[in-house]
């Protein structure tokens, strides 16, 4: 909350005030995490729990979740509840209840859009296989190989069990989970645990591989598949996708500074290291929201902050449609009155002319026309006042969110 | 020797020479043509062979100033007996790489028999692993890094094997194991600086005193001469240009250079808040730690493709550096090495990634497979080991069918891994590392040097004339004879250059068509039309790797 940042498409469509909501998932989420830590705490060990609970609520895409979106805040409360069960009672069917659950929540959000399903789509592995054999019979000079040993490294079921394999081992990704915020890809995503936390797990794991805890091991290994089957049913970005793995990180990483809590100035540095990389984070945070967060909430606050000061009790408002669903923001800033006539929510072109009295809200190609490349003249203010607008107010969106149709955020009226 | 180790000795002789006519097959078309770097050793060999001297005139050099990167030079020296029996060809220059290639399997069987102790199945494993997609992939291509693979296998493997075996270092194997790593660094980069690293991770043990507290063996640091004899072996190569030139690639590569100031930069701002909250030395241990551990990111190894790596040598299509059932092998293979850390086998293996995975962790890029390649077989063993501990069980059907399916699938990947390199690949890897026209159009410009002045050649290549050098066998002392003006290199930009009738530079058409008894080659974006209104102009159009495309034109003008 103290980033300051606008509620999501999600968060908006409740109809509740941002702030409560936030609250909310929060309480969901720590309430799951509580009880996942004090049933495992049974057995485990309480100093490497504590260790592991506590690096669960400083990961990044964790705080990302209750900051952004609560059904899936829900989703992981209710998991960490049904794993604790399972924990408790060793049954099977709370297994495959929580299996269950992860396939279905994801088919709601997703479809078949997932990349389990692409894996197994034969029309696109039968495209891959032709495009391989389409690729050599383009070369001028080849070898040519007989093409009944060709077809059996190029056929559909060899491309399935490829990309299945692939798929999965995109699954065991160091980068995603302890270094997303270095990665060279720039694949703007939350990092699961700050860097720091790579030293303790490579330690635990060790721990964990050199004892002979089969209980502990095999409560692990189910950890770790379910987060593979959240992996492959979920089509978010990788911080979602990845989100399950967080549980077995921990529990490796708490074993981790049980080893290392026998050296005081080793754990002293650990555990600086990681709050130092949490307040970095943080700040981080802060000063790029706009790279690290969808820009969509950004650009709506503004809008609809902006119409607040703007006097339209005899005018009409037209709002860009480019980015999303409008209107539920509208209703969430300005409330009933969105429903009225005053409000127009739809992407508009004024290549053609624009009527006077009225306020439009969009981006710079809606006045001046889109480009396909997202080039448009460094004049542009003047194009637009030429036209007879005033720019009221403008705003630069970075990391474009409307292609083709600038980065520029404009009010303007004609009067 | 028995009836049962001939026929042991026998298959694997044979499976050696199966994998080196899989290296050596078609090597004229693929890959398709010769990178700038291949052409480079091949010249400088040619030039050795001919005239004692590399393309600069420098006398038997221990490095090759090239594009000034300073290639080491042994893969040149090792080339000349090609060259001098098959003449300069893309097959010559690659043969040390493919020889280097299938001898590097040696080791690795030794390796895996070691730890396994059981030979037919360690010949079983061996054998999907001898095609393993880089392995392949590097062994057709004329690479230092591979040449350097080789030696490094072999000397790890003198200095491990009494280790592996009895615990103890044998000096007749350790100077052995000295000698064949110093040449592992006389053939490539990395090792100079992974060789003492392991050489000093495994004389002293570092995790023994650590896990058992024990204390320190100050005998043990005796042993540590070997890696004096080391250093000693390879000091000539510093004294040849000395080090700073030596060290080229380090300097224009290190981590430090390309990452500074560390915090993102867009964050990065000389103050106080910076240097309490986002303090630079935070991203620049975090960025190590990240280069380190991604070579235990078993994604690394297959699915994760970097853009120096796409554009690249190093590109194998559709893998990194291990097939798809090795990497997700290497996942329960690096739960076994450290389940058994205690054991000092297994933490060799450890050492040998921590020590080959240095060099390449240092420099800017994320994962780099061509700077880490001496971790090759370390990283295979790791991801045989679940394989070694399924074979360690007590018999069972289950085990016999998981082994019989995990066969049945790397049988499978290797089919898919022939037909990937030998042909999919050159279509993947055009216009990138196998820049297409150069072997087409050289002869072409042979046929018709002799009718013309001039031949003005504008290629997209910061490097192109090193391939009508090494095509057209180009008379070193020529090339020679010019050294002294060549200011060019690879990061100088400038790649304007003459000798005899050549002149490599920019052709500006409108201008250049005036020209006459000229030859023009130039890329093929001049109209047919432009040419045909020059009167007695005529275009050859060069087809690329692909019949999709002209890479080129020769246009004479008359």
């Amino acid at each position: 909350m103290a980033l300051g940042y606008p509620p999501s498409a999600v968060q908006v469509g409740l109809g509740i005030e941002v702030n409560i909501v936030r609250i909310i998932s929060w309480l969901i989420l720590g309430l799951g995490i509580n009880y996942f830590f004090n049933s495992l705490a049974l057995e485990w060990n309480i100093f490497g729990l504590r260790a592991a609970m506590l690096l669960v609520v400083i990961s990044p895409s964790l705080m990302a979740l209750w900051l952004i979106d609560p059904w899936i805040s829900m989703y992981l409360g209710l998991l960490l509840v049904g794993l604790a069960l399972y924990f408790k009672s060793r049954n099977n069917l709370v297994l495959i209840v929580i299996a269950a659950t992860i396939f279905i929540f994801n088919f709601w959000q997703y479809g078949n859009n997932s990349s389990i399903f692409r894996v197994f789509n034969i029309e696109k592995t039968s495209t891959e296989v032709i495009s391989h054999f389409l690729g050599e019979d383009s070369l001028s000079e080849k070898i040519d190989f007989p093409l009944f040993f060709r077809r059996l490294g190029y056929n559909k079921y060899f491309f399935v069990v490829k990309n299945l394999a692939k798929e999965g081992l995109g699954f065991i990704n160091f980068e995603s989970w302890f270094f997303q915020e270095f990665h060279p890809t720039d694949n703007k995503s939350f990092v699961i645990l700050f860097w720091p936390a790579v030293f303790p797990f490579f330690i635990g794991l060790w721990f964990l591989a050199d004892r002979k805890e089969k209980r502990k091991q095999n409560f692990i290994l189910i950890l770790i598949g379910l987060a593979l089957l959240n992996y492959f049913f979920n089509n978010g970005p990788i911080y979602l996708r990845q989100i399950l793995a967080v549980l077995p990180l921990v529990l490796i990483i708490g074993d981790g500074f049980e080893v290392i809590k026998k050296w005081k100035w080793l754990m002293g540095l650990m555990i600086f290291l990681l709050f130092y990389g949490f307040q970095a984070g943080i700040y981080d945070w802060k000063s790029q929201m706009e790279y690290w967060f969808d820009n969509r909430p950004l650009a709506y606050d503004y809008i609809y902050k902006t119409i607040k000061t703007l006097d339209i009790s005899d005018r009409t408002v037209e709002v860009t449609g480019l980015i999303g669903d409008s209107k539920i923001y509208c209703r969430y800033y300005l409330g009933k009155i969105c429903d009225s006539k005053t409000f127009k929510f739809a992407s508009f072109d004024l290549r053609e002319g624009h009527q006077t009295n009225k306020y439009y809200i969009g981006f710079m190609g809606e006045f001046l026309g889109s480009d396909f490349n997202n080039n448009f003249p460094q004049n542009w203010r003047q194009k637009i006042n030429d036209k007879g607008l005033k720019i009221v107010s403008e705003m630069k969106v970075k990391n474009t969110i409307a292609y083709r149709y600038g980065d520029y955020l404009l009010v303007a009226i004609d009067e | 020797m028995n009836k049962q180790n001939i026929l042991f000795k026998g298959v694997v002789v044979l499976v050696l020479g199966l994998n080196l006519i899989i290296r050596v097959w078609g090597l004229e078309v693929s890959p398709t043509s010769i990178n700038w770097d291949e052409a480079s050793i091949g010249y400088n060999a040619y030039s050795i062979l001919t005239t004692g001297k590399d393309e600069y005139g420098t006398y038997l050099p221990l490095s090759l100033r090239s594009f000034n990167d300073y290639k080491p030079a042994l893969y040149a020296y090792l080339s000349i007996p090609f060259i001098k029996l098959m003449g300069l060809s893309q097959t010559s220059v690659r043969m040390v790489s493919v020889v280097a290639g299938t001898l590097s399997l040696i080791p690795l069987l030794l390796f895996i028999n070691i730890l396994l102790k059981k030979k037919w199945w360690s010949f079983l494993i061996w054998m999907f692993y001898c095609l393993d997609p880089l392995r392949l992939h590097f062994s057709r291509v004329s690479l230092e890094t591979n040449l350097s693979l080789s030696f490094f296998s072999f000397g790890a493997w003198y200095l491990l094997k009494d280790k592996l075996a009895n615990g103890y270092t044998a000096s007749k194997n350790m100077i052995l194991a000295t000698i064949f790593l110093a040449l592992s660094a006389y053939s490539y980069h990395s090792a100079r600086l992974a060789v003492p690293l392991l050489m000093i991770f495994v004389l002293i043990d570092p995790f023994k005193y650590l896990l058992n507290k024990n204390k320190f063996e100050w005998k043990s640091l005796l042993n540590l001469k070997y890696v004096l004899l080391f250093f000693i072996l390879i000091l000539p190569i510093f004294n040849d240009f000395g080090s700073q030139k030596i060290l080229t690639r380090f300097t224009q590569e290190n981590i430090f250079n390309k990452f500074y100031p560390f915090t993102p930069r867009n964050m990065f701002r000389f103050d106080l808040n910076t240097f309490l909250r986002i303090n630079p030395l935070y991203y620049l241990i975090g960025i190590i730690a990240g280069h380190t551990a991604a070579y235990f990111s078993p994604a690394n190894y297959s699915v994760n493709f970097y853009h120096w790596i796409k554009n690249s040598v190093m590109y194998v299509p559709e893998f990194n550096m291990l097939g798809f059932w090795n990497s997700i092998l290497l996942v329960p293979g690096i739960y076994i090495l450290l389940k058994n850390f205690r054991n000092t086998k297994y933490r060799l293996v450890f050492y040998w990634v921590v020590a080959a995975l240095t060099p390449s962790a240092i420099t800017w890029n994320w994962f780099h497979t061509l700077r880490s390649a001496n971790l090759i077989p370390a990283v295979e063993i790791i991801s045989i080991l679940p394989i070694i501990y399924l074979i360690k069980l007590n018999y069972s059907k289950k085990r016999l069918t998981v082994m019989f399916g995990l066969l049945v699938l790397f049988g499978w990947q290797s089919i898919f891994v022939i037909n990937n390199e030998l042909v999919y690949a050159n279509y993947e890897n055009q216009g990138e590392y196998q820049p297409g026209g150069f072997k087409e159009g050289t002869p072409i410009i042979s046929s018709l040097i002799d009718k013309y002045q001039k031949i003005i050649i504008d290629t997209p290549h910061a490097q192109g004339y090193i391939f009508f050098l090494f095509y057209q066998m180009m008379d070193p002392e020529i090339i020679q004879s010019i050294a002294k003006n060549r200011t060019y290199g690879m990061d100088n930009g400038n790649s304007e250059i003459k000798f005899g009738k050549y002149e490599f530079r920019k052709i500006d058409w409108p201008k250049d068509r005036d020209l006459s008894n000229t030859i023009l080659w130039m890329p093929a974006t001049t109209p047919q039309e432009a040419i045909d209104n020059r009167p007695g102009a005529k275009a050859i159009f060069l087809k690329g790797p692909t019949i999709k495309y002209n890479s080129a034109m020769i246009v004479t003008l008359d």
